[in-house]
């Protein structure tokens, strides 16, 4: 009788692990595909050629960079990368990049970086390079992605090629160990 | 016969997670060691440091990899030191073992989701629940369990999910056996063990045996016989491994000043992480309802979710409360829950986050645990093993009470596969820590003869995390840093550990400062041999490319550049220098008080001697004040200054760790009929360059737009190691092209606030 029972028992939970099993792998490839193009192939560039001198008058740089989200990317960001060149008559500046999604003119998500430490030299042109993590924020269609420069020390200084592009800690670390950097 | 039942039970268990994990890590599985979960996060350094220390390290317990010449304490490298320790003394038998670094973490990785299954079905059964929800319970709890996404970020031993229901069976097994003297040290043993492989796993499975305590302590309260025995247990299960712990830890560390980590929210839990989905096809549904997400939390992305069956099944039962309450009196259930809620009320950072950091003064050790998000685990398997323990328990028909466990299970490794899928894109072939897979443009680094160099120094340099200096790191000095010591066995001073001595940071960062300061790192070193340099060929900080351009170049090819340079290079200051060139302008330059300038334009100098401080620079005295007192620390008017001249202001300022940390310096022209700043100048002088044993150089060279302005110089400090005092000595200004000098002693010159002693 007992043995009977067991019988039973380990048919149904045989029957039901294979079941299950099938099920689940069937179920959780429909579910779930596996996008490696998210990761490495959605990117994009804005770039921005224009000179934008700012003085003690200007509290914001007035090239403001945007992009229309739904143009480039309606899925995760990670992160962005910003690169501008800059020009100071000196070190000690507070400048802070800002970048912003907006829609219908609200702020959604907002984050401002010093930029002073990437201020090596004075009287010329210096890249700033700033990575902005998103943390694989899902941004809607038509919102905005738009960067420009907090000049809160009312400092006197030069700003050009202000370009926005899409950025992947694993894949620019893929590029560096694969050498495609 | 139920014997027979589970061993089948488990059997088909340990089948389907073998099945799982080759469905999503096969590829791994048949050759862990040409694959890596990731390149990203701490991952190449946590590989990399595993692998060192198997092949090159000679200490037991130290890692000498990097961090030249002081190396780190096993304990803080995240290298598992219990199961590397045991790979190490494997290692005096089978020497290759290191070659196979990568596979063994990957393989350990891999077993860890089969062992949590196998592990939680233990729970299930000891909780005496049917062998068929044991099965699919486990099943789907280890898939849903987020551990897994910590490997994207390298955190190999977080990934381990089977501590804290390992924890919780050999409690089960405490508390129903009779032999509690021998459960008890098998506890211990195995809590120990934890600490010894992750301070955090540690840390999860003693505050749930504590808090199991606490709560039977509480319902025993009056049960005097009850609680003096129970004590005993207590000391044995969570006394004596803290104790043994900390003594072993304490011992084997040589190292001082580490930080003393401040109360942070970023890595806290929420609510929200444990009842919303951030990544299974759920989560549109769930946000649809309301937003979950908490942008201010990092934790957010892994998160504690414990499954939209869990969550239902939970509200049926506190719905049906009455009904079913008698469900929580069965095996101890009331007690695991109500601990789980108190580990849980801490990870989400509770009462601390209350502005109640104060509290943690008390039991300082507990600072340094800041990612109090990875505790609320403990919560998701008592509160999910729970769910199935109610269905299991709550509905006597057969068939729907299998059908149910089945629904249940199935939806819950169909979300939790979502983790899998995710982790599944971060796996990278090939493992690039073996020498033949290093990419070609890099590989002659392999070739160098390490012989000649006593250690290597990547440039840009960087000692990330628990550092308050200079920070340069760039991913590309940080993935070439790791090349040269894991394929030669050179160690580096550059860095990426989370706690690193402060003292010694600082010493080592040191050795990019002008030569005149004395650098105390000199002795510390254990030989005169050369240092080889791998520069990056990215944008260097001034003292770096000043130290750069002092070494002989060896080989520059499009990607990166070698040299190397003579200890004594490093270290040599000739002071007849600045002796001849103070004795030469003595004559010629103009004299006011003791200093002698190129020019007479406006000069400020101000030591302090006046004051009453214990902490001084040169002299006798130094600005001294509460970081959080009046941040007011100079006040000049500008109608001494030239509206087209550019000034320099230096100063020098104290600093001991984390101490002075989290202090901005602001120069700012102040507008008196604006009543608002026209300029404003902010440094953090921590990463100003130029350290002189505890003091650091820091200056602003700025312009004024209005005579009638104040210049007033700031500190603003953050209410992180508030309760601190900064220090500042001999602030000067002088135009930026003019030279300023002084003899203060018979052995000692200033030129330009730069301090000579010959």
């Amino acid at each position: 009788m007992l043995k009977e029972v067991n019988s039973k028992f380990i048919i149904t939970l045989t029957a039901s692990a294979i079941v299950f099993m099938i099920l689940f792998f069937i179920a959780s490839n429909k579910i779930y595909t596996k996008n490696e193009d998210l990761v490495f192939s959605k990117t994009f560039t804005l770039k921005n050629n224009l000179v934008d001198t700012i003085n003690a008058n200007n509290e914001y740089s007035s090239i403001n960079s945007f992009i229309k989200l739904d143009s480039i990317y309606t899925d995760k960001l990670e992160s962005v990368k910003i690169l501008s060149t800059v020009k100071t008559e000196t070190k000690n500046i507070e400048l802070l990049l800002v970048i912003s999604v907006e829609h219908n003119n609200k702020s959604i998500f907002w984050k401002s970086y010093k930029l002073q430490n990437q201020i090596i030299d004075t009287g010329k042109w210096q890249e700033i390079e700033q990575i902005v993590d998103l943390n694989n924020k899902t941004f809607e269609e038509q919102y905005i992605l738009k960067t420009y420069f907090w000049n809160k020390s009312k400092s006197s200084f030069l700003i050009k090629d202000i370009s926005i592009e899409s950025y992947n800690e694993l894949q620019y670390i893929s590029d560096i160990i694969l050498n495609k950097n | 016969m139920k014997l027979y039942n589970k061993n089948i039970a488990l059997f088909i268990l340990t089948i389907m997670s073998l099945s799982f994990v080759i469905f999503f890590y096969g590829d791994i599985l048949k050759s862990p060691n040409d694959y890596m979960f990731s390149y990203v996060g701490d991952a190449l350094k946590n590989y990399a440091n595993f692998k060192y220390h198997l092949e090159y390290d000679e200490s037991l317990f130290t890692y000498n990899g990097v961090f030249y010449p002081y190396g780190e304490s096993l304990f803080f490298t995240d290298i598992h030191p219990a199961i590397v320790t045991f790979y190490k003394l494997l290692s005096y038998i089978f020497p290759s073992i290191g070659y196979y670094s990568v596979g063994l973490i990957n393989t350990q990785i891999l077993l860890s989701i089969v062992l949590t299954s196998i592990v939680l079905f233990f729970v299930f059964i000891k909780l005496k629940v049917s062998e068929f929800t044991s099965v699919f319970g486990a099943f789907s709890i280890t898939v849903l369990s987020s551990h897994i996404l910590l490997l994207e970020y390298g955190h190999w031993a977080l990934s381990y999910a089977w501590a804290a229901p390992l924890a919780w069976v050999l409690l089960i097994n405490f508390l129903e056996k009779e032999r509690k003297i021998l459960w008890s040290i098998i506890i211990a043993i195995n809590t120990l063990f934890w600490f010894f492989t992750h301070g955090y796993q540690g840390l999860s499975t003693l505050l749930f045996t504590a808090s199991v305590f606490l709560f039977l302590f509480t319902k025993n309260i009056k049960n005097v016989n009850y609680l003096t025995k129970m004590l005993k247990y207590f000391v044995i299960q969570i006394i004596v491994p803290v104790i043994l712990y900390y003594v072993v830890v304490t011992f084997s560390d040589n190292h001082a000043s580490r930080i003393d980590m401040p109360f942070v929210t970023n890595y806290i839990s929420d609510i929200n992480f444990v009842i919303s989905p951030n990544n299974s096809f759920f989560k549109p549904l769930f946000y649809s309802i309301y937003n979950f997400s908490i942008p201010e939390l990092s934790w957010g992305v892994i998160g504690n979710y414990i499954g939209i069956s869990s969550i239902i099944v939970i509200v049926i039962f506190v719905f049906r409360f009455l009904k079913l309450k008698h469900l929580l009196e069965q095996s101890n259930f009331f007690i695991y829950i109500l601990a789980s809620i108190l580990v849980l009320l801490y990870s989400f950072g509770i009462p601390f986050k209350y502005n109640l950091e104060y509290l943690l003064d008390y039991i300082p050790a507990i600072r340094q645990f800041t990612g109090l998000g990875r505790f609320a685990w403990i919560f998701y398997f008592v509160i999910t093993v729970f769910s199935f323990f109610i269905i299991d328990k709550s509905i006597k028909n057969k068939y729907l009470r299998y059908s149910l466990v089945l629904l249940s299970a199935f939806v819950m490794t169909l979300e939790g596969s979502s983790y899998h899928y995710k982790i599944s894109e971060f796996i990278h072939k090939p493992n690039v820590l073996k020498k033949e897979n290093i990419a070609s443009v890099y590989k002659e680094l392999t070739n160098v003869d390490v012989s000649k160099y006593q250690a290597v120094i990547t440039l840009p340099f960087f000692i990330k995390y628990g550092n308050p200096y200079v920070p340069s790191f760039t991913h590309k000095s940080g993935y070439l840093y790791s090349i040269i010591p894991s394929y030669t066995g050179l160690p580096t001073l550059n860095a990426v550990l989370s706690r690193p001595s402060v003292d010694e940071g600082r010493k080592i960062t040191q050795i990019f400062s002008p030569n005149q300061y004395k650098k105390d790192i000199k002795n510390d070193f254990k030989s005169d041999k050369p240092f080889l340099i791998l520069y990056t060929k990215e944008k260097l900080v001034k003292q770096e490319q000043i130290f750069l351009d002092k070494c002989k170049l060896l080989k520059s090819t499009e990607k990166y550049e070698l040299y190397e340079i003579d200890f004594n290079t490093i270290f040599e200051y000739d002071s007849d220098i600045i002796v001849d060139e103070f004795n030469n302008i003595k004559g010629s330059y103009y004299k006011i008080d003791k200093w002698f300038l190129s020019d007479t334009s406006y000069f400020y100098y101000n030591n302090f001697d006046n004051l009453d401080t214990d902490t001084i620079l040169l002299g006798t005295g130094s600005l001294s004040k509460n970081k959080l007192d009046s941040n007011l620390i100079l006040k000049l008017d500008c109608h001494e200054l030239e509206l087209e001249k550019e000034y320099n202001l230096s100063f020098w300022y104290f600093n001991t760790g984390f101490n002075q940390a989290f202090t901005t310096i602001k120069l700012m022209e102040f507008n008196k009929s604006s009543n608002k700043n026209d300029k404003v100048y902010t440094t953090n002088p921590l990463h100003s360059e130029i350290i002189n044993s505890m003091w650091i150089y820091v200056e602003f060279n700025f312009r004024i737009t209005n005579k009638n302005n104040v210049l007033k110089l700031n500190n603003e400090s953050g209410k992180l190691f508030s309760d601190n005092k900064i220090y500042i000595d001999n602030i000067l200004i002088r135009e930026s092209d003019v030279n300023v000098f002084s003899q203060l002693s018979d052995s000692l010159i200033i030129k330009n606030n730069h301090i000579f002693t010959y």
